[in-house]
């Protein structure tokens, strides 16, 4: 049950109006828990009972884990929850990856070895919901907060619907305090909701899916087509992604909203990003953070040594350690592994580079002046466009072909669909970044009339429902 | 650095991005501090919100409403292909002369790449006294797509002068009539609601055919964006998705340039083709509600007061000759019962074209059309136009 579909529209509505009526708090907590796991089993029951027994496996063990005063306990209880997570994120997720892996391996040595193929089936949201569980045991583990007593609150935090299948990544110590709240009818909050999932729907119905025609032939194929062509296809990827994933975010922030929850913000205008560092504290934040605090700081972060030069080795180790797991987290193929070591080793350059232009002071206040700051954000993109080539790409080869295709001229297919509406797309997304980065949207919802506003939403609504291409895609992080 | 100095995930209160500090180490491009004037206490944002929330809803639902009014005016935002050829049929009704016949053929493909009214030596558009003879035929339709057009042209206020209708003997069986998400040959997203009476009378689960229309219908200009598309924003649509046909249909409806970017087959492909389709229609039972169709085609006519003529499409001789005794004498008894009970004329249009002008079999090459189009102005429209006399 996809966010831009009819269906997901009625089962919203009857879930909204069905939690609204209802005055009893631990009734709503049942309604929304009852709606998730029907939103999860849409599509696949069985698969729902794994998040139902991890869930509770994770609930009974933050318990024991806060009951303990022993370490050794303690330790073990964590140590039970992180690996029995992993493990079925391993086992669903990367078996296979491994496995195939293990045996090109192997035949690279002058080996021979059949390994088995797993017939296991991805469970929706699992990169989502394992990471959300290792987060509260580790939380809980470290006393940052305490354990959930009440298991529906508790399953109601890892499978509440709006974020369940592609995040954002919400942390126990937001989300539980506000399943305690009681919650009361809010027009202003309910607009809000409205207007992130307008949003969203625009986002992904009429640029993502559109842009996805340009760019799914020339990633098919890559080899058929000519330089201008895998240029574009770049470009259309680029807006694709970023309005295929914050769109859903937004719709899930306005989904929650609706019903009186807040989610953690995803997206803050990242191709905006004036540096690789920049881009990552504005895209996919509930991803970076949670590396942040459960990778690389547990790894030593930035502070590893008081040499240097040994801190700056071990900090780059540590960025490209960091990166390449949150690549991998994407999805078992070593196109996530390059795309995470690529985006490491930006990092590294990017920290280099600035400890190198502080030194050098008239260089430092060229590059943030106006034109600088363009230039910089120009050169962020770029990289960031070119890693999501090996992000998008379905094998190595490919990625490599495409990449070779965009830095040396040849000639082939041109694009399929016309420069117009790539371009009237990209400058639509240029002109809405702009104006979000001026507060002007905020001003606007500010200013406008009510009435005026509710027709530039049926506008916006109705636009959205008449530009999407005929052929709906799924988003893209539901594979993740 | 990357994770140096990272904000906790914000709690959003505001939609969208962008509230949240400038570009890392630039000035900022604009004060992003300053507080927008706006209302401030919970009450008036609470009222605020009821109005935009309530007001946008009414007015979302009001479009979708206003899908159907709004088309009116131009058809072809609720049916393309026919929307385009209506356009079409009225522009050369209102540049005609008065007192000049208008002569349209309803059909499928066939009639579509096989009519061509430009190509007549005597009656072609523009030349004195000539009917304006337009071609009507749907791509993918049978009979009671015919039907549902003429019903659809009648309502808009367009009385041809004569009709003429395409009989094809795939019309006639019941494999060619019942295509999984299509009603007998239309999609479901070009029904208007008005085709309903007439199509729940040909379905056997008409209570399914609503509710399929109705869910379908439900946000119209969803159901429709595909022929909005292909119509507003043609270059928008990748080209295997486009379905303009118009763009390659002239003035007077002929989808010549349709016809000529098809490749012909070859010769034994052709009589293959042939004969493979004569081989499936002489497996499938008849399709009963084909003689129902036509008899109200004929009805719908007679009660309008405009004449009517069966055409019987241009074969490849194979289908005439080399066919089993069996499959003839079905097809001669269906139009022999049809005559029977409607006194409408077939002309038969079978050998008029040889075999070297067809495509695939049935379809026409522009050769082949303008060998049909010459034949049908001399043995129907010209005694037709000598008889004509205006009404009133």
């Amino acid at each position: 049950m996809l966010f831009h579909t009819i269906k997901f529209v009625w089962f919203f509505l009857i879930v909204f109006s069905a939690y609204w009526l209802t005055p009893w708090r631990q009734v709503r907590v049942a309604i929304l828990l009852a709606a998730s796991f029907y939103f999860y089993a849409s599509w696949n029951k069985w698969l729902a009972l794994i998040v139902l027994g991890s869930s509770l496996t994770d609930y009974l063990i933050a318990r024991g884990l806060e009951s303990s005063t022993s370490w050794s306990w303690r330790r073990f209880f964590l140590g039970v929850s992180v690996v029995g997570n992993l493990g079925l994120l391993c086992y669903f997720k990367y078996a296979n990856f491994f496995l195939r892996s293990l045996e090109e391996a192997l035949s690279a040595a002058g080996g021979t070895a059949s390994l088995p193929v797993l017939s296991v089936m991805l469970p929706i949201g699992i990169s989502f919901y394992t990471f959300e569980a290792i987060s509260y045991t580790v939380d809980v583990y470290r006393r940052r907060i305490p354990a959930e007593r009440n298991p529906l609150h508790f399953l109601l935090f890892i499978t509440f619907f709006p974020h369940l299948v592609a995040g954002p990544i919400v942390r126990a110590r937001d989300f539980l305090p506000q399943i305690r709240k009681r919650k009361r009818w809010n027009w202003g909050r309910v607009h809000l909701g409205v207007q992130y999932f307008l949003l969203g729907l625009c986002k992904k119905m009429v640029i993502a899916d559109r842009m996805a025609m340009y760019s799914d032939p020339v990633f098919a194929a890559p080899d058929q087509f000519g330089t201008g062509a895998v240029w574009l296809a770049m470009l259309a990827y680029a807006l694709q992604i970023y309005c295929d994933f914050s769109g859903y975010t937004d719709m899930a922030l306005g989904t929650a909203h609706m019903l009186g929850y807040k989610l953690a913000t995803n997206f803050n205008l990242p191709y905006l990003a004036a540096n690789v560092s920049d881009f990552w504290r504005r895209w996919h934040i509930s991803l970076s953070t949670w590396l942040r605090d459960y990778v690389y700081i547990p790894l030593g972060g930035n502070r590893n040594s008081e040499n240097p030069h040994r801190n700056n080795l071990l900090t780059a180790r540590n960025l490209l350690i960091t990166m390449a797991l949150g690549g991998l987290w994407h999805g078992a193929a070593w196109t996530f592994v390059i795309w995470g070591i690529l985006h490491g080793s930006f990092l590294i350059v990017h920290r280099t580079f600035r400890s190198w232009s502080e030194r050098h002071p008239r260089l430092d206040r060229a590059l943030k002046t106006l034109p600088g700051t363009l230039l910089r954000v120009c050169t962020t993109f770029l990289c960031v466009c070119v890693a999501w080539v090996f992000f998008r790409a379905q094998t190595l080869t490919g990625a490599v072909a495409f990449v070779r295709r965009l830095f040396t001229w040849q000639v082939g297919a041109p694009a399929e669909l016309t420069y117009h509406c790539l371009a009237t797309l990209g400058a639509v997304v240029l002109v809405a970044h702009v104006l979000m980065y001026h507060g002007f949207w905020k001003r606007a919802v500010d200013r406008l009339p009510a009435p005026v506003l509710g027709l530039s939403y049926a506008v916006l609504a109705t636009l959205a429902l008449t530009l999407t291409p005929e052929t709906a895609k799924v988003f893209i992080y539901f594979q993740f | 650095m990357l994770f140096q100095g990272l904000p906790r995930p914000v709690l959003g209160w505001g939609a969208g991005e962008g509230r949240r500090g400038g570009i890392a180490g630039s000035r900022p491009l604009a004060s992003s501090a300053r507080t927008p004037p706006g209302p401030s206490s919970r009450a008036a944002v609470s009222r605020r919100g009821r109005i935009a929330v309530l007001s946008g809803v009414l007015l979302f639902l009001g479009s979708q409403f206003a899908f159907f009014p709004l088309s009116g005016p131009w058809p072809p935002m609720q049916d393309a292909e026919y929307g385009h050829k209506l356009v079409n049929l009225r522009k050369q009704i209102r540049n005609k002369p008065s007192g000049r016949p208008t002569v349209v053929m309803f059909g499928s493909s066939l009639t579509g790449w096989g009519l061509n009214p430009a190509a007549m030596t005597h009656l072609a558009p523009g030349g004195p006294g000539g009917p304006v003879v337009f071609n009507f035929g749907i791509n993918s339709s049978g009979v009671v797509v015919e039907l549902v057009c003429l019903k659809r042209l009648l309502a808009e206020g367009v009385r041809p002068d004569l009709v003429l209708i395409e009989t094809h003997p795939w019309f006639l069986f019941e494999g060619y009539n019942h295509v999984a998400d299509k009603i007998h040959f239309l999609p479901i997203s070009r029904v208007q609601p008005r085709d309903l009476p007439v199509l729940v009378r040909y379905d056997e689960k008409a209570g399914r055919l609503l509710g399929a229309w109705a869910e379908h219908h439900a946000v119209p200009w969803y159901a429709h964006r595909h022929d909005l598309q292909n119509s507003l924003l043609p270059k928008w649509v990748r080209k295997d998705q486009r379905t303009g046909v118009w763009d390659y249909t002239d003035r007077c409806g002929w989808e010549g340039a349709l016809a000529g970017l098809s490749s012909p087959l070859s010769m034994p492909e052709r009589v293959a083709s042939a004969r493979f389709h004569v081989e499936a229609m002489n497996n499938s039972p008849l399709y009963p509600d084909a003689h129902r169709a036509y008899r109200e085609i004929v009805g719908t006519c007679q009660r309008a007061k405009v004449p009517v003529v069966f055409v019987r499409m241009p074969e490849m001789r194979v289908m005439r000759q080399d066919s089993p005794q069996t499959y003839k004498d079905k097809i001669e008894r269906c139009y022999t019962d049809l005559y029977h009970a409607t006194g409408v004329h077939f002309v038969d249009a079978r050998g008029w074209v040889d075999d070297v002008h067809f495509v695939d079999g049935f379809h026409l090459v522009p050769e082949g059309s303008v060998v049909f189009s010459r034949r049908l102005e001399q043995e129907i429209l010209i005694p037709f136009v000598r008889s004509f006399s205006p009404p009133g």
